[in-house]
């Protein structure tokens, strides 16, 4: 069986007796890559310019302020950061899916995630209060530190003296919805409005997809998001034809080749073990012919990636790609995939929608790649930082825990390394993956910046518990969180959470190192 | 100190592939999925034993095989007690990484760390490409103990780790002993990882976990 032979697809020659194949070579056991720095030149980076400054790039003052100004106690009120971009920019929409609740004087606790009009009034949507409503009890660990409290317009004054402990209002305000707001028509209308434009307001999209992206609309916002497709829409076609040719004619040049030197064989052999065990509970990745697909986009990113090369858990973060990008052409409203991926067959699709869907997760990895580029290569200095600059923010948020953790000689890299090293996506249900995606794509040049929230937050849910443990019962824990019950409204709560801590944070960075 | 719970660090290193996750689950939980997600950097088990008398709590860490995660795994294995060289029979250049494995592990860990080599997939007999006595030769040579077992079927599993439990605590009792010894001298004694959980008291506080090293 010759390497060609992987390429064809026939169905029959199964990823295992590939990797039978490939163990019988005479590998040598670990191989480095080292390609010349030519190759480089694949790794197109958008123009250099940082997709940037994501929702939440204004500073908490205006936000709080304004907050402050419309206050009404036991009005269904946005407070702070959602309202952060409102007050600056005055534009609709602003703000969603991140403001927090608060509990003001004695008023009731409460807050919305939905719509922000320029007045700062809620105007809008439920499904986000519940959130919202959620994350009031973690208000005191906000307010003061980024005025959002009564001391309004002290913004960022980095000191939470302020927060008096209050009962969780948790409960209250809960409107009686379980629709999805990434689901809600006005939603869908907003979107539909941006990308129907000439060319396409990235940063109002960027803000309006922080919060979750209809199903159907996905696969552009996040081509878009990513800089994968330009934001006029004159353009799309070309550069979408031009990037697909660029990706098919890679694979003969590169992977389809007879010869391959020692370094090549052994990043293919590599990357050949790893395919069957992606997401090995979603039976979806397991048909022959997403696996072939796996294996090229893996196999291409890590010889055209030199200093890093394939390593282990980008198998995992290519699959949010391919499964929106494949799911387009399975269900008419969209690929829902929190309703299931059950019905999928690559099969029935035609090769050249396969190819395109393939294609486009390559760049899109590439894109989603470049930013954190450090995570996987030699050391994994990118990880390493994260976890250190994890570690002080979590003392900061919640100093008990920290000190427990660490009297039980418990060191967060023990358990946060996969966390990092595949962005949160195994600690969740897959179906949630994508949207965790929709905020990381919004993120954009911040997104490496906003996990350390992401990661602090997701591990503070699990506060309480983690007290009462010791160091065995807490890694155990740790590596196999109960999140099989999760729903997006988890998702959401962790990523508001993040959002308002790096709000309260960004104005008091000097706990973080600097990188 | 804790002498009537003991507790014993063990550690899997290995080539990527090999089995060494299937290893452990199959001698923690007795189960075996053929499709095993890779392990990024390291995993964590324990599992209660009996080791002649004693009730000995083992801490399993399953460390990632891909060489790029190498970097930062000493954070698991440098305070480890024992630790199982895991290699694939059906691919001789796994067996090949061992002697590096070892010569890492020793500068670390010390010298007379306890190890095992441990030859998986001894059910594919058909695809078998290393010899017993090739594979006993290497460990001979570095000083460890030989298993084949099969993380499918079972085999041998329960053996290559109750061997290695065996050997590893028979080495901390000699540290402890060691240990208590420099004790009567005045300095506390320095135990391995189980040391994290000893209670030291210090004059006017009460007793107080001493973090480990790392």
């Amino acid at each position: 069986m010759s390497s060609e032979d992987l390429a064809k697809d026939g169905g029959d020659s199964s990823l295992n007796s590939v990797s039978k194949f490939l163990r019988g070579c005479k590998l040598p056991g670990t191989v480095r890559l080292t390609r010349t720095a030519s190759e480089h030149i694949a790794r197109a980076s958008p123009g250099g310019s940082s997709p940037g400054s994501g929702p939440g790039c204004v500073a908490g003052e205006a936000g709080a302020r304004r907050g402050e100004a419309s206050t009404g106690a036991g009005e269904l009120q946005a407070d702070g950061r959602g309202l952060t971009g409102g007050g600056v920019r005055g534009s609709e929409g602003i703000g969603e899916g991140r403001t927090l609740a608060t509990r003001r004087g004695g008023g009731t606790a409460a807050a919305t995630n939905g719509d922000v009009g320029p007045s700062g009034r809620a105007t809008g949507e439920d499904g986000g209060a519940r959130a919202g409503a959620d994350l009031a009890h973690l208000s005191l660990h906000a307010r003061g530190r980024d005025g959002g409290g009564e001391d309004g317009g002290a913004g960022g004054s980095g000191r939470g003296g302020r927060g008096e402990p209050r009962a969780s209002p948790r409960g209250e305000a809960h409107p009686e919805t379980s629709s999805l707001r990434s689901m809600s028509d006005t939603r869908k209308a907003k979107f539909r409005k941006l990308l129907d434009e000439q060319v396409v307001d990235l940063e109002a999209l960027r803000e309006l997809a922080w919060s979750g992206i209809p199903a159907e609309l996905r696969p552009v916002c996040w081509q878009l998001l990513l800089g994968y497709l330009p934001p006029n829409c004159e353009r799309r076609a070309a550069i979408l034809e031009r990037k697909r040719r660029e990706y098919r004619d890679m694979v003969p040049d590169y992977y389809d080749i007879a010869d391959r030197c020692a370094d090549d064989l052994g990043a293919l052999r590599q990357v050949a073990v790893d395919v069957p065990r992606t997401a090995p509970d979603v039976p979806f990745f397991a048909q022959p012919a997403i696996q072939k697909s796996l294996e090229r986009i893996l196999y291409l990113w890590g010889i055209r990636h030199p200093a890093s090369g394939y390593v282990q858990g980008i198998n995992d973060l290519v699959t949010p790609f391919l499964a929106v990008f494949l799911g387009e052409h399975f269900s008419e409203g969209g690929p829902a995939i929190p309703g299931g991926m059950d019905g999928w067959e690559v099969a029935t699709l035609s090769e050249a929608a396969v190819h395109a869907a393939e294609a486009d997760a390559y760049w899109c990895l590439c894109k989603l790649l470049d930013g954190i580029q450090d995570h996987y290569t030699h050391a994994q200095p990118g990880i390493q930082r994260t976890v250190f600059r994890l570690h002080e923010l979590v003392r900061r948020i919640e100093e008990p825990v920290t000190q427990h953790m660490e009297a039980e000689g418990l060191d967060f890299l023990q358990f946060t390394f996969r966390w990092v090293n595949c962005l949160l996506l195994r600690e969740v249900p897959f179906a949630l993956a994508v949207r965790l995606w929709d905020t990381y794509v919004a993120e954009g040049g911040r997104m490496k910046e906003f996990l350390t929230y992401v990661l602090a937050a997701f591990l503070l849910c699990w506060a309480p518990q983690l007290r009462a443990m010791d160091f065995q019962e807490m890694v155990l824990f740790l590596q196999k969180l109960p999140t099989g019950g999760w729903g997006e409204r988890e998702v959401e709560t962790v990523l508001s959470r993040a959002y308002m801590w790096r709000t309260s944070f960004d104005q008091a960075q000097s706990h973080l190192s600097q990188s | 100190m804790s002498r009537n719970r003991t507790s014993l660090k063990l550690v899997l290193l290995g080539e990527g592939r090999v089995g060494k996750t299937s290893l452990v689950l199959k001698y923690c939980h007795s189960q075996f999925a053929e499709e095993q997600r890779a392990t990024e950097q390291a995993a964590f088990n324990s599992k209660q034993v009996t080791v002649g008398e004693r009730q000995v709590e083992l801490s399993i860490w399953d460390t990632a095989g891909q060489e790029r995660f190498h970097a930062i795994q000493p954070l698991y294995y440098r305070d480890a007690d024992a630790a199982l060289l895991v290699f694939d029979l059906t691919d001789s250049d796994t067996l090949e990484r061992v002697r590096a494995w070892v010569t890492e592990l020793q500068t670390l860990v010390g010298a007379d760390v306890v190890l095992t080599v441990v030859g998986n997939k001894a059910d594919l007999a058909a695809a078998r490409a290393v010899p017993a006595a090739e594979s006993r030769g290497v460990a001979a040579a570095v000083g460890a103990a030989y298993h084949e077992v099969s993380a499918l079927t079972g085999a041998g599993v329960e053996a290559a780790f109750a061997d290695t439990a065996r050997r590893a605590l028979a080495r901390q009792q000699r540290r402890l002993a060691a240990a208590d010894a420099a004790q009567l001298s005045a300095s506390p004694g320095v135990p391995s990882w189980a040391g994290g959980r000893d209670t030291v008291s210090f004059t006017g506080q009460g007793p107080t976990r001493r973090r480990p090293c790392c």
